[in-house]
């Protein structure tokens, strides 16, 4: 089965997509609790499945070491899959192993929906989940390099190749796959043609009335008081929120002129990439 | 040759496994053999393949390219080295997956689960891959009097006349990050490296050597602020079906119906289910 990347930068509405996803795909069951999803949780880097199918402790290897086995996981997953839609989260950007292939595979084999949101946003939202300061949270998002691995412990994911913001966003439209690109801040503008584009790259056959039915019981008001009220599951830390605004442009009255700057900076890398059409064609055209 | 205890198995090996406690004498007629040997990755008919294993009836292959190919059977290992890889990983790899199907074999089922004992059960730690169940583990051992080591990795269970689920030892000490050992301030302890590139240390803590009976399997997302639910893999599980617990925490699961087992692991699981409980671990229950 064809494996549908839903790739983004950390903390740009991939989570709320699934939710909505999930309330579509089981309207029986909508408003769907964000800890129970019906549809997999199934993230890229995750160490589970790769212990699984390889059958042996993956602290065991370098970083680089387990990187170089993800493809082979992700393809027997892929096989395995019985469900009508694989669709998997994924952090990482695109980039290519030693060996020359690409961790997150190509065409027709895999194909992404790539979720963007303004950086200021992102950085917002990430500094809280991070547990950073914004600078820090802005260095990181402006940093082309590939983070390096702590080395002093291991968590339930391998570490993610995330590259800078623009890089990120520029490596998936790059990508030798078909690449749907929809907007964050669209989700909220135009929520039925934003997730109604989306529904239909994924090859989803439900009527407008099912996914506006769908984005009323994703609503973020909803997500933030059952966390608030019940906790959810990929909440970092106690003292946070996961749901923590949703809202767009609060980055631009939180970081300070310098880092909304630079911010802008890795914006303009990747609108003058996309309106010179540089991006991959499949890019383009699903835009 | 020397004889390793693993497991609740004994080892007959031409290599070394410093990792392991040795013994004077065979404990049970039948050891594992584990010899340095050739091997030639051969893909046979009825055998199921993965990305890095065939398993048939009778003998499987299991390898990590450019560091090690294994062949095993019900006899025991056969293992092929790269000149150039570590020593430490190769034997750590050993004792993992190839042991996990030498065992399966023979029809033994293991969870891949830590775990520590207060000298009457078998406390089962079992977290997702890389959530920290080694440290809960060694917590248990260096912060609660009276609890020993268990197992780390791999937990051998098998079902006693009565149809009890009895645990054996693992034996090879508890693998920890440099932050697990700060954290539980086990700087003097005696460790060896697993492997040079990596600052993973295998430690040995005060380790229980006896069978006990298995009493239960603790999951846990207890960092999270939800205390009254667990997530389990990709799908939430309801701890009130400990049989689904087991059989999806058999180590080496996915060859277990290649190997014609389906059947013995069944009632393997059953007996888990019937006998032991599950709980959801808390902080106060992790980490006392």
């Amino acid at each position: 089965m064809q494996t549908c990347w839903l790739a983004s930068y950390p903390k740009s509405g991939n989570t709320w997509f699934r939710i909505f996803l999930s309330n579509l795909l089981f309207p029986e069951r909508a408003p769907v609790d964000p800890n129970q999803l019906l549809m997999s949780n199934l993230i890229a880097s995750a160490r589970g499945p790769f212990q699984e199918i390889l059958g042996f402790n993956s602290s065991l290897l370098t970083s680089d070491e387990s990187a170089c086995l993800r493809p082979a996981v992700d393809s027997s997953i892929a096989r395995a899959w019985t469900g009508a839609l694989c669709l998997r989260k994924a952090h990482d950007a695109y980039t290519m192993l030693p060996d020359g292939q690409p961790l997150m595979g190509k065409g027709p084999d895999f194909k992404a929906l790539y979720i963007l949101r303004d950086p200021w946003d992102v950085a917002v939202s990430a500094a809280n989940h991070w547990n950073l300061g914004f600078e820090d949270t802005v260095d990181r998002l402006c940093q082309d390099e590939l983070k390096p691995h702590r080395n002093r412990d291991v968590n339930e994911q391998f570490p993610q190749h995330l590259l800078s913001w623009a890089d990120h966003v520029l490596s998936w439209l790059h990508s030798p796959m078909d690449v749907c690109l929809i907007h964050y801040e669209d989700m909220h503008r135009q929520p039925l043609a934003t997730f109604r584009r989306a529904v239909r790259f994924l090859g989803l056959d439900r009527d407008d009335d099912a996914i506006n039915d769908a984005i009323q019981a994703s609503e973020f008001k909803r997500l933030q008081q059952l966390e608030a009220k019940e906790g959810f599951i990929e909440t970092p830390r106690d003292g946070t929120r996961f749901f923590r605004k949703g809202a767009m442009g609060d980055g631009l009255s939180k970081l300070t002129s310098d880092q909304l700057d630079r911010l802008r900076v890795q914006r303009k890398i990747v609108d003058r990439a996309i309106e010179k059409k540089e991006i991959g064609q499949a890019g383009i055209e699903n835009r | 040759m020397t004889l390793f205890r693993y497991c609740g198995f004994d080892i007959e090996s031409l290599i070394e496994f410093p990792e392991l406690k040795t013994l004077e004498t065979r404990q049970n007629e039948d050891p594992i053999a584990v010899e340095r040997a050739p091997v030639r990755i051969d893909i046979g008919s009825g055998q199921r393949q993965g990305p890095n294993w065939v398993v048939g009836q009778k003998e499987a292959f299991w390898w990590l390219e450019g560091i090690a190919r294994f062949r095993v059977d019900s006899k025991g290992i056969q293992v092929d080295g790269e000149p150039n890889a570590p020593e430490g990983l190769i034997r750590a790899l050993t004792l993992e997956a190839p042991m996990t199907l030498a065992m399966q074999f023979r029809d033994a089922f293991c969870l891949a689960v830590s775990s520590t004992t207060d000298g009457r059960d078998v406390s089962a730690y079992r977290f997702l891959p890389g959530g920290g169940s080694s440290t809960a583990a060694a917590w248990q051992v260096t912060r609660k009097p009276g609890q020993l080591l268990f197992s780390d990795t791999l937990l051998h269970v098998r079902v006693d006349d009565k149809g009890q689920p009895i645990a054996s030892p693992q034996g090879s000490g508890v693998m920890l990050w440099p932050r697990a050992i700060e954290l539980l301030e086990l700087d003097s302890c005696s460790r060896m490296s697993v492997r040079p590139e990596l600052p993973l240390q295998r430690l040995e803590l005060p380790a229980c050597r006896d069978p006990l009976p298995l009493g239960k399997i603790i999951t846990a997302a207890m960092y999270r602020r939800l205390q009254e639910s667990t997530v389990d893999d990709h799908h939430t599980i309801d701890a009130r079906r400990p049989f689904r617990l087991a059989a999806l925490r058999t180590a080496g699961r996915l060859w277990v119906d290649a190997m014609g087992k389906t059947e013995k692991h069944f009632q393997w699981c059953l007996s888990i289910a019937r006998h032991c409980a599950v709980e959801r671990g808390t902080r106060s229950i992790l980490y006392p």
